[in-house]
């Protein structure tokens, strides 16, 4: 063999060993090839312990050693030691196999190798000398391959430290909570979760929503989870579910997204809040208020029998104007409420001036234009959830600036306000007063739309309109 | 038992043939020219109920020297129970390996004798890109409870062709996997030797070599034929001159193991059948000379095992190529020099094997396989 060659076959060795990452993988690249350039069928890694015995770290081509890897092995001083890099004579190793001949290769940091033959070699010490370049290298390696593999190690540990963690936090939530990766296939859920809505771990995996909820709800869903992808925002909705029970409750449904290590999104975690009897209460409460303003608005009546039912035709009206003008819920709910108390101040009018049977001299009417203001200092000591006092306050105003008590004009009044103050006109317009007669439909009509603009808010006048067109009417009562 | 036969389709009924194997097993070294005669033997030998195995090569040898057509009729003790696995062609060499070794497993584990271990013989498609890696993944599972021999069958134009076969199926991508008694002793020998200086491999991905010495494989490839027989070598003269002119893996202790590269891909790399793990060290090999040295050499070491009755040998197809007329004279001196009274072969595509008894085994291409066996 040539110098061209030896430097080939020591560059070949090298090349092999720097492939590998892990231990076993190092070790079994770097035995075959050696094997493969002995032409020895069995190798041996061995490690020395601490006491001075060896074990096996990985074994090729004899079955019997193989079985003995990580056991311990007393060698010899002739196998183990001295300077000799072949052995010539049995070795003494577990197994029936006799290798009258081995490779010794010592190895940096308390490694031997053996390439083991049944046959005695005759090229030995020559081949020994090609593979010494190398072995520095390969103790490195086997180095650096411990240290990656207790790093790797070490973080393995700390991820399912990390792992339990989560689990732990996430059995302890009392609430349920998911989260599903960024295609909407669930990955998880807390144990909270299968006990509410009966559905397992194992069940949930891989689902999507429309494979566990109705259409109309798997599509809500989507659109939030979208929602969330898309803002890369937290978001929440209220909406019901079906218990494991069938028992429809509500829930504040949150989610988020959450985050791999490198940053990217991974998925969307949620949670869900039961807020049924949050709800429920709020229900409760809502009604009480409603049932208060309703006595309320009795106590006006008692105190002016001639307008008896004025605040109620008032407050269905104007519902129905704004649910002509697509107000929300929540706003008519707080409109209705106003439109029954429009009219609270009144009592703080004398009723002889209330109920006096003639028309108003200018300073009783200075009086009943106090009303507004009164009505709104009763109301501003409750709590609402709604602007109550300020629609009271504005509900005399005029778009032109010549209402009272502020004179306040067009966008500075608010639109539950206005509503009012053309369901109110209206209702007043065509009742009976004990100093004129009511008015008939067509004419109080006409006088909205004279004044629309003016006094009232042109587009409240053409919405009263339609709702009247589409067949609305005054109860009688 | 009875003795194997030469079949020859066109002379004799393919029932009158198989009659003797009757309820036994059989396998069948089929030339490729006769192809089309699988189903036919598949069906008679299922009427037969003979347990049919069967391999396809480029061609056959006995003692009169090549066949292109026929088939070697080969009874085989029922311990023999030969397997043909398909190896999914996305697995890697690894999985494929843990695969075999699973399927292996329950026989091994019923081997009567450990002490006596079996030889696996293994009979590969030849198409399939990484059997010297497979090989490799198979003795580290299995070590030395088995020794290692084997085959590749195939086209002798290396084009995809099902080569394989049993009762149901003739397939590709695939191998069968044989037990042999311990009292069979597999040699293997090929010859080459050391010629010109190393090159480096520097882009290889199974059994392509894409660039040797940061060139393109084929450029090289031409340049060093030029130096050696100056003649600009073309593509379509490839395989004539790469059977003279091997290349080679440099192993420390002095040997070589041959891979004859058979083809070139339009990118210029080039095709052998066998890997070329990743930045190897090739060198340039010379072909033996000499179409007896080696010849006599084997039949030496397969008289030492004692007298052969049939010698069941395989041949491959590129030494046959290199050694034109002459293979039959190293063919008839190895018959003659080892004693045998019968021989059996075939034309391969690439031999598993050892250069000498119990070495580590390894996948060969140019050599010559000798299956003997001591009587049991």
């Amino acid at each position: 063999m040539n110098n061209d060659h030896a430097m080939a076959i020591v560059c070949d060795l090298a090349l092999c060993i720097g492939r590998e990452v892990t231990l076993d993988a190092l070790l079994t690249k770097v035995l075959q090839r050696f094997l493969f350039h002995c032409a020895c069928p069995v190798g041996l890694v061995l490690q020395q312990l601490p006491q001075g015995e060896y074990k096996i770290i990985k074994a090729i081509g004899d079955e019997q050693l193989i079985q003995q890897h990580g056991q311990p092995l007393v060698l010899p001083a002739w196998v183990s030691d001295g300077e000799q890099c072949t052995l010539h004579g049995p070795i003494p190793l577990p197994g029936s196999r006799p290798y009258p001949f081995a490779y010794r290769l010592r190895i940096e940091g308390g490694y031997l190798m053996l390439l083991l033959s049944p046959r005695a070699e005759q090229e030995g010490e020559q081949l020994c000398h090609l593979f010494s370049p190398i072995l520095g290298n390969l103790a490195r390696a086997i180095q650096l391959c411990r240290d990656s593999e207790q790093l790797a190690l070490r973080q393995q540990a700390e991820l399912v430290d990390m792992q339990r963690f989560n689990e732990s936090l996430l059995k302890a939530i009392p609430i349920p909570v998911f989260y599903k990766d960024v295609e909407g296939r669930f990955i998880s859920c807390n144990p909270t979760f299968t006990q509410i809505t009966g559905i397992s771990k194992a069940e949930l995996l891989g689902k999507r929503v429309d494979e566990i909820l109705p259409p109309e709800m798997a599509d809500e869903y989507s659109q939030r989870d979208m929602e969330v992808l898309r803002s890369k925002q937290p978001q929440y909705f209220e909406h019901s579910l079906l218990d494991r029970s069938g028992h429809r409750y509500q829930v504040l449904n949150f989610k988020d997204l959450f985050y791999d290590h490198q940053g990217k999104v991974a998925g969307i975690i949620g949670a869900l809040v039961d807020i049924t009897h949050i709800k429920e209460s709020e229900q409760h409460q809502r009604t009480l208020l409603f049932q208060t303003i309703a006595a309320l608005s009795s106590a006006i009546a008692h105190k002016d029998p001639g307008t008896a039912g004025h605040e109620r035709r008032v407050h269905d009206l104007a519902l129905a104007i704004g649910q002509h003008l697509q107000l929300p819920q929540e706003r008519l709910d707080g409109l209705g409420l106003a439109a029954m108390v429009h009219n609270i101040g009144l009592l703080q009018i004398p009723a002889e001036i209330l109920t006096r049977p003639r028309e108003l001299r200018p300073v009783e009417f200075e009086l009943i234009k106090l009303h507004p203001q009164a009505g709104s200092d009763i109301l501003q000591q409750i709590d609402f959830p709604w602007p109550i006092a300020t629609i009271v306050l504005q509900h005399h105003e005029n778009m032109d600036g010549s209402g009272y008590p502020q004179g306040l004009q067009s966008d500075a009044i608010c639109l539950e306000a206005r509503i009012i103050r053309v369901a109110d006109s209206l209702a007043a317009m065509t009742a009976h007063r004990p100093f004129r007669r009511a008015m008939s439909l067509t004419d109080a009509f006409a006088q909205l739309a004279r004044y629309a603009g003016v006094h009232y808010d042109e587009q409240v006048v053409n919405a009263c309109l339609a709702v009247w067109q589409a067949g609305y009417r005054f109860t009688t009562s | 038992m009875t003795q194997p036969s030469f079949c020859l389709f066109d002379t004799r009924s393919l029932v009158d043939a198989l009659l003797p194997y009757r309820g036994g097993r059989l396998d069948v070294l089929l030339a490729e020219q006769d192809i089309d005669r699988v189903a036919d033997l598949q069906q008679e030998c299922r009427q037969l109920a003979i347990s049919l195995s069967g391999a396809i090569f480029p061609r056959l040898i006995s003692r009169q020297g090549f066949h292109d057509r026929g088939a070697w009729l080969l009874p085989r003790p029922s311990s023999h129970d030969p397997r043909l696995i398909s190896l999914p062609q996305n697995d890697d060499a690894d999985r494929l390996a843990a695969m075999l070794c699973e399927q292996l497993a329950p026989r091994l584990a019923q081997w009567p004798d450990p002490a006596r271990p079996p030889t696996l013989f293994l009979t590969f498609d030849a198409m399939i890109p990484n059997i010297a890696s497979i090989l490799e993944g198979i003795y580290l599972r299995l070590a030395d409870r088995v020794n290692y021999a084997g085959v590749n069958a195939g086209s002798g134009q290396f084009k995809a062709m099902p080569c394989l076969f049993d009762n149901q199926t003739l397939t590709d991508q695939a191998v069968i996997c044989t037990l042999l008694p311990h009292n069979s002793y597999p040699f293997l020998e090929h010859g080459y030797q050391l010629m010109a200086q190393p090159m480096l491999a520097t882009s290889t991905e199974g059994n392509k070599i894409s660039f040797i010495d940061w060139e393109p494989a084929f450029s090289r490839y031409q340049s060093l034929v030029r130096q050696q027989f100056q003649q600009t070598l073309t593509q379509a003269q490839f395989y004539q001159y790469g059977v003279h002119l091997p290349l080679g893996l440099l192993r420390a202790n002095g040997d070589v193991i041959v891979r004859i590269p058979v083809s070139v891909t339009e990118e210029g790399a080039l095709l052998c059948v066998g890997e070329v793990p990743d930045h190897s060290i090739l060198t340039l090999l010379k072909a033996p000379h000499s179409p007896t040295a080696h010849a006599i050499e084997l039949a030496g070491k397969l008289r030492q095992h004692g007298p052969v009755d049939t010698l069941e040998l395989y041949y491959c197809a590129g030494r046959q190529q290199h050694f034109g007329q002459q293979s039959e004279l190293e063919l008839s001196t190895l018959f003659t020099h080892s004693g045998a009274r019968e021989l059996v072969g075939a034309l391969s595509l690439g031999e598993i094997g050892s250069l000498r008894a119990g070495d580590y085994p390894l996948f060969h291409n140019g050599a010559i396989l000798c299956n003997g066996a001591t009587p049991s």
